[in-house]
């Protein structure tokens, strides 16, 4: 998920997988519309006093509530509610006055009401909006905005775990109740790609705002996406949705396969039914969902245990025990995404891809911040390309999260600060980084010293290993006499290699140059 | 009944001890002094709306099966049909009656405050207790007929009614 902005290694797998790029067929539009269910960063549960930890014994964190015993009632958890309102603002949205809680019906043994409570006559907030940079490998990154039509809050329900052999269903209640809200956007969207990005970005919102861990792998964010082809001028196809999406590579995977599927199969002369259908994430395709073609029949009705749920919208109010102030919610949401993008650009001079990239890695904009704060005088750019092309590198080829990475701010300011000052040269520096990442909380000058790093600056030494190269490289010394610029790279290389990696080349060029010349 | 259940949980305003003062006040009150002691009718009050419990019905097939697939009820014979029948032509008076310009009212607490609780654990860890509520369980799992198994449909069944 994190490797997802590296264009090299995306290429390269997308290279084993010919049959997920999407070709360009101008013939065909599609239309992707996504609904993301992200369980909201909380205590107890949304109706009941019960708690929320990932992983807890099985039906431990339930309460009679949950287990639908009769004669319990709902209460609703005021964070839940500041979160989904603090989530709403960050995007845009308008927050309403009055919102309701319907029951919504399903049939299932994880859900021990029958039901579901959840907003559908009058949701928490609509008509908000997300703009996010598409990073596409091989194209231009370029910005697009989704409307957001709804959030709103509901509960999610029990896990069922299918015992095929012996015919029978385990159910665990600890997932019964946790707060989800859903958001429900517009079909904005073309492609996997722009559908990965969105996520992405809502990711870093909510995490900014904590209203979400986003932990797809625990199943704290999820993500449905309606998919349909049509013929440019005509209307829209018949569209399948497709479930079950569980990391942000395979977003992209799942609606590229789904949009050729489609294009494939009406190009055979098949049709398109609505159906639901599961991405399976090893076999990389999507498959039809069994017993879901009828069409289900929720029978939404008012939730009447539950009264409308009133917030204050006055400018400049405060909260009190029951009444929650929008405007002083306000107030408590951090600088997003796309202003600190904004920021880098403006304040550090940074080119745009670059912001984005920081952006999108937390750790690395932290590191970045850090190190420009306490190393005025080295360029930004340097900064920039020995986070993302040094650090970001070594993490993908190890397979680490860079936020796992033993690297400190500090670790990263010393090494660079040796470079800058022309101690080591780059070479020793990625070295520094994979030492400094085996050996973590070691000083970087004992380790320069431990693996004799220092670079060499020494003008006869470096006069003596040119003079070597040229000896070792006579057809490039000649090449370069005769006018081949180009010949002085071979050169340079030699006397890299002859003094391990370890000549400072810049003076190294400068040396080859005047020897050359005499 | 509060001092009975003090660890209750309240839904709503109206469930608070102030509240609780106020009905007490209330049952002092003299209704025979009331000028409106209750809104509804003490004797039945004719109406226009049409009788449709006489009205013929037809439902088709797939309604039923659909029906069926909801409630869990088995239709499949003629006293479960008449019944079913008999309970939509009552209900259907409901259709005559003019809604036009009236506001929906969901519930009468409306107007009410929705009590909101604070963030912490206060419940749960009760596995036993709520596992003794099912008939079969294994290992902290409650056990369920697998997956939601369509009821077998054909339409011969619905034939001899």
């Amino acid at each position: 998920m994190r490797k997802y902005f590296l264009a090299p290694l995306q290429v390269r797998q997308l290279a084993t997988q010919p049959k997920l790029a999407v070709k360009p067929n101008h013939q065909w539009k599609s239309v992707v519309g996504l609904e993301v269910h992200a369980q909201i960063s909380s205590t107890s549960k949304l109706f009941s006093g019960s708690g929320t930890t990932f992983g807890a014994p099985l039906n431990s964190a339930v309460s009679f509530f949950d287990a639908s015993i009769p004669g319990t009632l709902p209460v609703l958890n005021r964070k839940c509610v500041e979160s989904g309102i603090k989530t709403a603002l960050a995007l845009g949205c308008q927050v309403n006055e009055v919102s309701m809680f319907d029951r919504k019906h399903y049939f299932y043994a994880d859900l021990p009401n029958g039901y579901q409570i959840t907003q559908q006559r009058a949701a928490l907030a609509n008509n908000g909006k997300i703009s996010f940079p598409v990073i596409t490998p091989g194209t231009k990154v370029y910005y697009k905005s989704v409307k957001l039509l709804q959030l709103q809050l509901e509960q999610d329900s029990g896990k069922s775990l299918h015992d095929d052999e012996l015919k029978r269903s385990l159910v665990d209640l600890n997932r019964a109740g946790l707060p989800l809200m859903e958001l429900v956007f517009a079909p904005d969207l073309e492609t996997g790609e722009e559908a990965a990005s969105l996520v992405k970005e809502l990711m870093l919102i909510l995490r900014r705002l904590h209203t979400c861990s986003c932990k797809m792998e625990e199943g704290a964010l999820r993500v449905d996406a309606n998919i349909s082809i049509h013929k440019t001028g005509e209307p829209l196809g018949v569209r399948t949705e497709v479930k079950n999406i569980g990391s942000v590579r395979s977003i992209s995977q799942a609606i590229s396969y789904e949009i050729n599927r489609q294009i494939k199969q009406v190009a055979a002369g098949g049709i398109i039914t609505n159906e639901t259908r599961s991405w399976d994430a090893d076999g990389r395709r999507t498959v039809a969902m069994r017993d879901k073609e009828v069409l289900q029949d929720y029978r939404f009705m008012p939730e009447p245990n539950l009264p409308p749920l009133h917030v204050n919208l006055k400018p400049g109010s405060q909260s009190t025990e029951d009444l929650i102030s929008v405007a002083a919610l306000s107030e408590e949401i951090p600088e997003l995404p796309e202003h600190t993008r904004q920021r880098l650009v403006e304040h550090y001079k940074l080119n745009s891809e670059t912001a984005i990239i920081l952006v999108n890695e937390p750790i690395l904009l932290e590191h970045f911040l850090n190190i420009t704060k306490s190393l005025m005088d080295v360029p930004t750019k340097v900064v920039t390309n020995f986070l993302i092309n040094d650090l970001l590198t070594y993490c993908n080829k190890i397979n680490v999260d860079v936020e796992d990475c033993a690297l400190s701010s500090t670790d990263l300011k010393d090494v660079l600060k040796s470079l800058h000052s022309e101690e080591i040269n780059l070479q020793a520096a990625r070295q520094l980084i994979e030492l400094l990442h085996n050996n973590p909380k070691t000083d970087i000058n004992t380790l320069i010293e431990q693996h004799n790093l220092q670079q060499i600056s020494d003008l006869n030494t470096i006069e003596s290993y040119c003079q070597q190269a040229i000896n070792n490289q006579p057809t490039a010394a000649q090449q370069y006499r005769k006018g081949k610029t180009k010949a002085l790279f071979a050169l340079a290389g030699e006397v890299a290699k002859l003094s391990a990696q370890k000549a400072n080349m810049k003076i190294v060029v400068q040396c080859l140059e005047k020897l050359l010349k005499d | 009944m509060l001092r009975f259940f003090p660890n209750l949980r309240f839904y709503c305003k109206s469930a608070t001890k102030t509240e609780v003062h106020l009905v007490k006040q209330r049952v002092e009150l003299n209704f025979k002094e009331l000028q409106h002691p209750t809104k509804v009718p003490q004797v039945p009050v004719p109406t226009a709306f049409p009788d449709t419990t006489e009205r013929d019905l037809e439902i088709d097939t797939k309604t039923i099966q659909l029906l069926e697939r909801l409630s869990l009820v088995d239709l499949d014979s003629a006293e479960a049909l008449a019944t079913l029948k008999s309970s939509i032509q009552f209900a259907d008076k409901i259709a005559n009656i003019n809604t036009d310009n009236v506001r929906p009212l969901y519930t009468v607490l409306e107007s009410q405050q929705l009590q909101l609780r604070n963030d912490e654990v206060t419940e749960g860890d009760c596995r036993a207790e709520v596992l003794r509520n099912a008939k079969i369980t294994d290992e902290d799992y409650y056990v369920s007929p697998p997956g939601n198994i369509p009821l077998e449909q054909t339409e011969s069944q619905f034939d001899k009614n």
